[in-house]
């Protein structure tokens, strides 16, 4: 069994969730509800779940200032929220769980089961801080984004990223100390998470890091500080190397 | 052309233009002639005026002026044209924005969240009537926002049905009260459409959402002289802390819904010369949780 706590400011959405968690997720016991962040804090300090459900936008304090506050963030958390684009992506970018208003069943039982999973690699506490400084400083090339790969989730600073590249579905992510990783991510996901940290997209299936780059050749392609090449497609030539020059410019 | 003088000048006035010979000849008292003592050649030209060059002056000069001013009427035309467009543009995109902004998904998401509650919790009857207000509310923001002007009692409509779901899904944390001058919505008064609701929005979701205590909403229609006025009150915690609350949860947060009211009203006035103001102010000047008092004036429309 794993020690669950629901925290939503409406009642409604706390009962639904219960309901929900019960048919679908028996193995998961609510031991406690708050519909605010003050009862919140105490019963997290008091009953030590394994899995936090947490609702973003409620009265005076949202969740993400309710996990401020907490001195232990040992415990996976579960997002619930009505919509927030900006939270969720940078939930995603931790490689937190997450659902969405009004519940799939077959997502809440899929983000129940990852936290199960990870419930017992105790490192959680890391994920959760990595979230709260994200939402802090967006943008932050120091910042680690969660890889999602075969043997559970890798933080990697984006700045240490040098490109991706798309291979049937999953993405193939190289970096700056010459190794290579595969996540069972596409490459759309990670073309979305990194929008803020200065990647671009100069070909359908390759996405480079613009400060790993050390020079573009004229028959389109560009070299990384890695060495690899990765080809520009005839189309985005002009916008690239637009983009280049500004940078340069900007400089 | 002969004239007899005897002293010792000679005049000849309004000669016409052309080439002359001038002879003089004496004479004496019994009308006998010297033969020609001498003789003058001379010409008078044809004055400026009356000359082929002139004429091809004239006309050109006046064909050049015509050009002119046609040239400039057309740019003139076309300039207002391309502000119009302009302004027809802007106010196309500022309607989407504002029936973006009033379709809220976090308001939509959350009624859907509301209604699979009560489907889950079998209250078979809450969420029909909760799917069907839903449906009707989001029905009234499509057709106003096709609209630039809709009648008042379609937007007082409205308005109470958006309070009623907001009502619901905030379990009664907040009282609603209406004050509105029935004389008024009955005689087919026109006003720019979505132009409330942004307003009570805001007073729900960020005035009395962070309230704990009970809060209330009051909503008046008033008739003043030649002008509609509109007041949405609600004792929430104010503007600056809703402010301060919205930047220290999240950084990029922007609700805009008021913002492109305010925009819409401005192009508005360029296209209508009808003149909006919104005035907003604490309703508690100086109390922990001053409330917010909107005041809306529309001169009413011809």
């Amino acid at each position: 069994m794993y020690k669950g706590i629901i925290v939503d400011d409406e009642p409604k959405a706390i009962k639904l969730l219960q309901d929900m968690l019960h048919q679908y997720c028996p193995e998961i016991a609510i031991t406690g509800t708050a519909n605010n962040t003050d009862i919140a804090f105490d019963l997290i300090s008091m009953k030590n779940p394994d899995i936090l459900f947490l609702d973003i936008a409620m009265p005076r304090e949202s969740g993400f200032d309710l996990l401020e506050r907490l001195p232990k963030l040992d415990f996976e958390i579960i997002f619930v929220t009505g919509f927030d684009e900006y939270a969720l992506q940078a939930i995603k970018f931790c490689a937190l769980g997450y659902v969405v208003k009004p519940i799939q069943v077959a997502e809440l039982v899929k983000a129940v089961n990852n936290a199960k999973r990870v419930v017992s690699l105790k490192d959680s506490h890391l994920a959760n801080r990595q979230l709260l400084k994200i939402l802090k400083e967006p943008g932050n090339k120091k910042n680690r984004i969660g890889i999602p790969i075969a043997s559970g989730i890798e933080f990697m600073p984006t700045e240490q990223i040098v490109h991706c590249e798309g291979v049937k579905g999953c993405t193939k992510i190289f970096l700056q100390n010459g190794t290579s990783i595969i996540s069972s991510y596409n490459l759309g996901e990670f073309i979305k998470l990194l929008k803020d940290y200065d990647f671009y997209t100069p070909h359908k299936s390759h996405l480079v890091n613009m400060d790993h780059i050390q020079r573009y050749h004229r028959e389109g392609i560009i070299e990384m500080s890695n060495n690899s090449k990765v080809p520009v497609s005839r189309r985005r030539r002009q916008a690239f190397l637009d983009l280049m020059r500004q940078q340069e410019l900007g400089e | 052309m002969r004239k007899q003088t005897e002293g010792r000048s000679v005049q000849y006035a309004r000669l016409p233009p052309g080439a002359y010979e001038f002879k003089i000849f004496a004479g004496d008292e019994d009308g006998r002639r010297s033969p020609p003592l001498r003789s003058i050649h001379f010409t008078i030209q044809k004055p400026c005026w009356n000359t082929w060059w002139f004429y091809l002056l004239v006309g050109f000069v006046s064909l050049a002026m015509f050009y002119g001013v046609v040239s400039l009427r057309v740019r003139a035309i076309r300039r207002t044209a391309r502000e119009k467009n302009r302004i027809n543009k802007k106010m196309a995109e500022l309607e989407l924005q504002a029936l973006q902004s009033q379709m809220n998904p976090h308001f939509v998401f959350n009624a859907l969240g509301a209604i699979q509650f009560f489907i889950r919790n079998t209250e078979i009857e809450m969420a029909d009537d909760y799917l069907a207000k839903f449906g009707l509310l989001m029905r009234l923001f499509l057709e106003s926002s096709k609209n630039k002007f809709i009648p008042l009692a379609d937007e007082i409509r409205l308005i109470q049905l958006y309070i009623k779901l907001e009502k619901i899904r905030f379990e009664d944390r907040f009282d609603v009260s209406y004050e509105i001058d029935d004389e008024l919505v009955d005689s087919y008064t026109l006003i720019p459409s979505l132009l409330f609701q942004p307003f009570v929005e805001n007073a729900i979701n960020h005035g009395l959402f962070h309230k704990k205590e009970k809060g209330y909403l009051s909503f008046a229609i008033k008739e003043a002289e030649e002008a509609l006025i509109c007041i949405i009150e609600d004792n929430g915690i104010g503007r600056e802390r809703a402010t301060e609350l919205k930047q220290k949860s999240t950084k990029n947060y922007k609700s805009r819904g008021t913002q492109i009211v305010k925009e819409r009203l401005e192009v508005l006035e360029k296209m209508t010369d009808l003149s909006i103001a919104i005035k907003t102010e604490d309703c508690f000047p100086g109390r922990d949780e001053p409330g917010t008092r909107v005041i809306i004036e529309i001169p009413f429309l011809e």
